[in-house]
């Protein structure tokens, strides 16, 4: 049941609802049709937390606005993401699937499609949201002459599920997880494709991969690429116009759009881009503009770096694009790089690339060894390129080397007008800190868990069970210290170590670096225990019954460290007890108790003293043994002449008595 | 110009032998009877200072010489209070209650000087197997509450 109030039927699905993702007819606590459906994300592919938390209550005009999520048992018996909305008040403006649609007029398309998404996006925009999934299959009517509503745009990454098409070619070239919240423009941009679809019935540029799709539009500009020789009304052109501006600064605001009139009498003059007299090849890709030279350093950024160290950009630049500025900012970068290493550093190349593509294209994201993300898409990437048995390696070391030198930082400082840079490089350093830790507590692990809130813990041990709070992983361990497979394992993992730290439990990492590097198994099973005992604590966790019980199994090596037998029996004869009470910190106390761990230290010490001196004096007993019988030889004359003497005495005094 | 002086030679053993044999010889002249029945009461602690006590303290020599002395200072006596000639000696000599006597003790010196230093060995033993027995018992529990390296020595007095 989510949120206690919400039950999803998964022996109804509801097609086409869920914009691309599966959908679900829900029942209220009563049983009842509630009016309502839920929609189930994809596994790692995590719903967008702060948005839903952000419209828990509230209420945005024709949105299909979440009202409740939470893990629930999907198809299959896999817990999944389950975010539950209104349902879609009729079918998608655009049948999945379907290649043209009728035209929409004019009134249509501004009264029923851009106004109503306009006030939608306005609302959002002011809640400081962005929607992301804007696409024709994901707009619903009632009928025609209905104004549409938004479909749900929560349970995916954001933009993750949108093509190419829809998303503005700095957005598209990224990995789509990593397209990041964006910008309410970005929404703008997929309203304009949307409205454009409309307009002419057809799908632009259907015939081209998404590869293709981004070259053309940075080599045409947008609204070329997309509108290309269709015939608009003029005001529905003079709108996309804006709408598909390159630069997101000159798209029209959503509140501007609910106005249809006064966002086409909005004119911004944009420059288009200065094109060079002849084509040069960077990587296989012939660039005519600095926008397609930066977007071709960003996929080669091997060959790129190369050709900016042998000074053909700058060549470039200056002779046939007639830029001579930016080819003395870039020969600046080229100076910088000769100190940074020599010539076979991949690293001082990779950083020259990348500043590179920020100073020749401000508005392109943050290339790095070949892949583009936007920052605020990092914690996505890192999921979905870390799924189990599927990991994609290469962008796992490219964020690993991006987060650990600091990228984002720098490359915000290149395009300081257009982001937060100090929020950046505070950002950048935390994130290095936590990935540079030592021990269980740190790496890629503890970035992927810090960065994503709503992940849930991917410890083996834990299968079956979805943990993504902290207060939830205890009760989950007890269940699996329940059933008997998950005793061949340790209670704690390097991934719930990583979730422990990510979730706010700094308190844990002296004793999660510890784990890493001891060796001895009693110091080990003492150090688990500490770390559960502690998160029982300050959690008030329930009793553990189970978990205690593993623990006390686990726990031999670390009696046997007792050197007294005497408190060995004790305390295995009380750890049980313990145990059965589901107390973890009074078995700790037992175990681990420091005050009398030093006596028993002390008594092992003096016991040893005390057996050097019993042994060296039954040494000494064994050695006198011929001393001692010339010792009784002596003695024993002596005796007799003594006794001899005393006689003689005795009997002289009696002869001279008489 | 004065000579060095000589250093003085140390009494020899056959030197000091032969001044008792001397002094004895002039002690048998001057008192015949006396010295004819200190022989005979005697004659046990001659032989066996003569044939058996090897040893330079003549222990069990001087212990029997002591014993016999207890009863042969009274024939002496007996003596030295009659005629004091020989006859009157070998008169009490041939008193075998005070020859047995002075022999019989003469032998209990003997016994006494062989069996008191077993008997102090056997109690100095004893005394010393007790004590092994405790810091045996001592070490075993030592070992068994602590488990200590090298532990469990079982060896006895005799290794």
């Amino acid at each position: 049941m989510i949120a206690g109030q919400y039950t999803v039927d998964l022996t109804q699905p509801i097609a086409g609802a869920g914009g691309g993702l599966e959908a679900f007819a829900v029942a209220n606590r009563a049983g009842a049709r509630s009016g309502l459906m839920a929609v189930l994300s994809r596994p790692l592919a995590l719903p967008r937390g702060t948005a839903l938390n952000a419209l828990a209550s509230a209420q945005v005009d024709h949105l299909l606005t979440p009202v409740a999520h939470g893990l629930e048992v999907g198809p299959g018996g896999v817990p999944g993401w389950f975010v539950v909305c209104p349902l879609p008040p009729g079918p998608a403006i655009w049948p999945t699937g379907a290649m043209t649609v009728r035209p929409w007029t004019e009134t249509e398309l501004l009264m029923y499609l851009l106004r109503p998404a306009a006030i939608a996006l306005a609302q959002l925009h002011a809640s400081h949201l962005t929607h992301r999934a804007i696409r024709p299959d994901n707009i619903f009517r009632a009928a025609p002459g209905e104004t549409v509503t938004l479909g749900n745009a929560w349970s995916a990454p954001p933009a993750s599920l949108q093509s190419a098409v829809f998303e503005p070619p700095y957005s598209a070239v990224c990995l789509p997880h990593g397209r990041g919240d964006g910008d309410i423009a970005d929404d703008v941009y997929a309203l304009g494709v949307t409205l454009l679809c409309l307009a002419t019935g057809q799908l632009p540029m259907a015939d081209l991969d998404a590869e293709a799709i981004v070259a053309r539009k940075l080599e045409r500009g947008s609204f070329a690429a997309l509108v290309g020789n269709s015939r608009l009304p003029p005001t529905i052109a003079d709108l996309l116009t804006g709408m598909l501006a390159e630069d997101p600064e000159h798209r029209p605001s959503p509140a501007m759009l609910a106005d249809p009139v006064a966002a086409r009498a909005r004119r911004v003059a944009a420059r288009p881009p200065r094109r060079a007299q002849r084509s040069m090849d960077v990587g296989g890709t012939g660039v005519w503009t600095a926008r397609t030279l930066a977007h071709a350093i960003g996929r080669a950024p091997e060959q790129g770096a190369r050709m900016l160290r042998l000074g053909a950009i700058d060549t470039w630049l200056r002779r046939h694009l007639g830029d001579s500025g930016l080819a003395v900012r870039l020969e600046e970068f080229t100076r910088q790089r000769s100190v940074d290493g020599d010539n076979t550093d991949s690293v001082a190349d990779m950083v020259l690339a990348a500043r590179a593509v920020a100073l020749l294209d401000p508005l392109a994201p943050l290339w790095w060894r070949g892949v583009a993300l936007w920052p605020d898409g990092l914690g996505s990437v890192l999921v979905e390129a870390g799924q189990p048995g599927k990991q994609n390696q290469a962008v796992l070391d490219a964020i690993h080397e991006l987060v650990d030198l600091e990228i984002t930082s720098v490359w915000g400082k290149l395009r300081a007008e257009r982001c937060d840079v100090a929020g950046l490089r505070a950002d950048a350093a935390l994130q290095r800190q936590l990935m540079r830790q030592r021990g269980w507590g740190g790496g890629l692990a503890a970035l992927r868990y810090a960065l994503n809130p709503m992940l849930p813990c991917a410890s083996p041990l834990l299968a079956g069970q979805a943990v993504v709070r902290k207060t939830e992983l205890l009760p989950a361990l007890d269940a699996a210290a329940a059933r008997p497979e998950s005793r061949k394992l340790a209670p704690l993992d390097a991934e719930i170590a990583a979730f422990l730290v990510a979730r706010q439990e700094p308190t844990l990492q002296s004793d999660l670096v510890k784990l890493t590097t001891v060796h001895d198994p009693s110091a080990a099973v003492v150090l688990q225990l500490r770390v559960l005992a502690g998160l029982q604590d300050r959690l008030h966790a329930p009793k553990l019954v189970h978990l205690a019980g593993w623990c006390a199994e686990l726990a031999l090596p670390a009696v046997l460290v007792w050197r007294s037998r005497t408190r060995r029996e004790q305390v295995s004869e009380v750890l049980p007890q313990r145990a059965a009470a589901g107390n973890l910190t009074a078995m700790l106390r037992l175990i681990d108790d420091p005050i009398l761990l030093a006596a028993d230290a002390r008594g092992a010490q003096a016991a040893v003293q005390a057996a050097e001196t019993i042994d060296a004096e039954l040494a000494a007993l064994r050695a006198e043994a011929p001393a001692r019988s010339a010792y009784a030889k002596r003695i024993g004359a002596e005796l007799a002449t003594a006794l001899a003497v005393t006689g003689l005495t005795a009997s002289f005094i009696m002869l001279a008595l008489g | 110009m004065a000579r060095a002086a000589k250093p003085v030679p140390a009494d020899k053993p056959g030197r000091s032998i032969w001044l008792q044999g001397l002094l004895c010889g002039a002690l048998a002249s001057a008192l015949p009877a006396t010295a004819l029945l200190t022989a005979i009461l005697l004659a046990p602690t001659v032989l066996i200072a003569v044939m058996v006590d090897r040893t330079s303290a003549r222990t069990t020599a001087r212990t029997m010489l002591m014993m016999g002395l207890m009863v042969a200072a009274h024939g002496i006596n007996q003596l030295w209070h009659g005629p004091n000639t020989i006859v009157a000696g070998l008169d009490i000599a041939a008193n075998l209650r005070l020859t047995g006597s002075a022999w019989g003790l003469q032998g209990f010196g003997w016994l006494l000087t062989e069996v008191a230093p077993l008997l102090v060995e056997l109690v100095l033993d004893a005394k010393a197997r007790t004590r092994l027995a405790i810091l045996q018992r001592r070490r075993a529990a030592l070992d068994h509450e602590w488990t200590l390296p090298g532990g469990g020595d079982d060896q006895t007095l005799a290794g």
